[in-house]
């Protein structure tokens, strides 16, 4: 790292605007107003007291449901002895999201959402092949008046869906492997969404609908113009879209609060044709892993650089020489971002 | 939140939330703006605000989680009808940029400093911001971004790359 840059940012960077007296005032001005109205509404005292009666008894639940809303962790830990999985929404590689909507007398809150290949073994599989490449999201559904859901034994059980929709693609019928595992506890029923990692669909955007299961259809439309999914304003049932941040997951670094000073970069030049002067065997099983799992490659016989994000967080850059063909192939650590092609 | 809470807090972190928001919009009507909407907002979280750590980082959580709403609409308002004339933030940034300059009676190197760092992209520059400007932690920044720690140190340090690109044999070596 620089340290003069550092040192000179920590020097020059300061807060240098100040609000105007009256910005302050105005607010103050407004939330005075807003705690009189609170004080005396203006009811008639009979609407007031029914108002009250019913605040204090959903308030009280309220309180309830509150006190025992729990992380992301907490309902994976509930929900299985996958310890890697709960670990994983305590990570960095995890995004807490914590997002709620209300909708037709429910309130869905997005807790939050994990992806990652190195979280293992996978939630529903209990054979010997698992796919650790998935991503899990944690979604939290209550009643908006604090009553308590039913519990899954309970004869009035609901079942939720939970769909990945990804900006671009109509679908509902890909539904990405998705599976849900429903857990209630104190009155919340939570739902632990598992399906294919949806990192590769980051640049698209991708959605998570939650709607009745079944309903996933109606309560979302696809908008062929944009390629974005939105809620169907003529469905009047339960329906929550949240966009979920699948840019900002990324494999997290060391525990050191300090950026990293410099990247790792390593050089090997093949030939287009398929020879290889990598220098060791690790350095080429190292290099083909990466190009198996880069998302497109494209050797051209031109000078130009072509840049390829792997699924794996780094750069893999290659830049081909007209003449000789040789390819010369740079991989450096680097969170992904959209591919491209010269 | 009591008023004399509000007024506290308004006190103690109304400079560092309304340069924050300076720097976000760009335009000081958007940023008063901003600010009010970040007090209001925080006034109905009254629980998170008092056993909240860091009341500062929970604010400025605020102010961007309401930029990024506000940006996100501005956005899809624009994509569905960018043959209207009235592209609001956008046109308003460009217009201001300069007048947003000269809000900052600085000295010439420090216009300079801001004006590079202003260059960024705007996931670079906001953790450099509330790194260096709010002096917030990475794991500060990631809670109020809403992202992973390594995000954030990863992204601090390609912003000190172009930074340094930009300011060299300007202000050193």
């Amino acid at each position: 790292m620089d340290d003069k840059l550092n040192n000179l940012l920590r020097e020059k960077l300061k807060p240098d605007f100040v609000p105007e007296d009256e910005l302050n005032s105005k607010i103050i001005d407004q939330v005075k107003e807003e705690h009189l109205n609170m004080k005396h509404p203006k009811f008639k005292s009979s609407v007031v007291a029914a108002i009250m009666v019913g605040v204090l008894a959903i308030g009280s639940i309220s309180v309830y449901a509150t006190y025992h809303f729990q992380s992301a962790s907490q309902v994976v830990k509930k929900l299985t002895i996958n310890k890697s999985l709960a670990d994983a929404f305590e990570s960095d590689q995890a995004v807490s999201v914590n997002e709620s909507q209300t909708t037709a007398g429910y309130k869905v809150t997005l807790m939050g959402i994990a992806s990652g290949k190195d979280i293992e073994p996978s939630l529903s599989s209990a054979t010997e092949d698992i796919d650790t490449s998935k991503t899990y999201a944690v979604v939290a559904i209550e009643y908006a008046d604090g009553s308590p859901m039913p519990d899954t034994k309970d004869k009035n059980y609901q079942t939720f869906c939970l769909t990945p929709l990804v900006n671009g693609k109509e679908v509902v019928d890909d539904t990405l492997y998705a599976s849900v595992t429903p857990l209630v506890e104190d009155g919340i029923q939570y739902e632990l969404l598992e399906c294919d990692n949806l990192e590769q669909y980051a640049d698209e955007g991708v959605s998570l609908g939650v709607s009745a299961f079944g309903k996933e259809t109606e309560a979302f439309q696809y908008d062929a113009k944009t390629g974005t999914h939105n809620l169907n304003s003529n469905y009047k049932e339960m329906q929550a879209l949240f966009e979920l941040p699948l840019s900002d997951i990324a494999t997290g670094n060391s525990s050191s609060d300090v950026a990293p000073e410099s990247t790792e970069v390593t050089t090997e030049t093949q030939n287009i044709n398929g020879s290889s002067n990598a220098k060791t065997d690790s350095d080429k099983s190292k290099l083909k892993e990466k190009e198996e799992q880069s998302t497109s490659v494209n050797y051209e016989a031109s000078d130009a650089d072509i840049v390829v994000y792997d699924s794996d967080d780094a750069e893999v850059k290659y830049s081909v020489d007209k003449d000789s063909k040789d390819c010369t192939i740079r991989v450096y650590p680097a969170n992904k971002n959209a591919s491209s092609n010269k | 939140m009591t008023i004399h809470e509000l007024e506290l807090c308004i006190a103690l972190y109304g400079k560092d939330i309304y340069s924050f928001c300076m720097h976000l919009t760009k335009d000081k009507h958007q940023a008063d703006d901003l600010y009010q909407d970040t007090f209001l907002e925080a006034t109905k979280k009254i629980k998170q605000i008092h056993y909240e750590n860091n009341p500062k980082s929970y604010l400025l959580s605020i102010a961007f989680k309401l930029w990024k709403n506000h940006t996100r609409k501005f956005a899809w308002r624009h994509r569905i009808a960018p043959q209207t004339s009235n592209l609001g933030a956008s046109e308003s940034v460009a217009d201001t940029r300069n007048d947003f300059f000269s809000y900052l009676e600085a000295e010439e190197e420090k216009k300079q400093l801001w004006e590079a760092i202003h260059r960024l992209p705007e996931n670079y520059r906001i953790p450099i911001l509330l790194y260096y400007m709010e002096e917030l932690s990475v794991s500060e920044i990631a809670k109020v971004l809403m992202i992973p720690s390594g995000t954030v140190k990863s992204r601090l340090h390609k912003a000190r790359k172009q930074l340094e690109k930009e300011l060299e044999g300007y202000f050193y070596g």
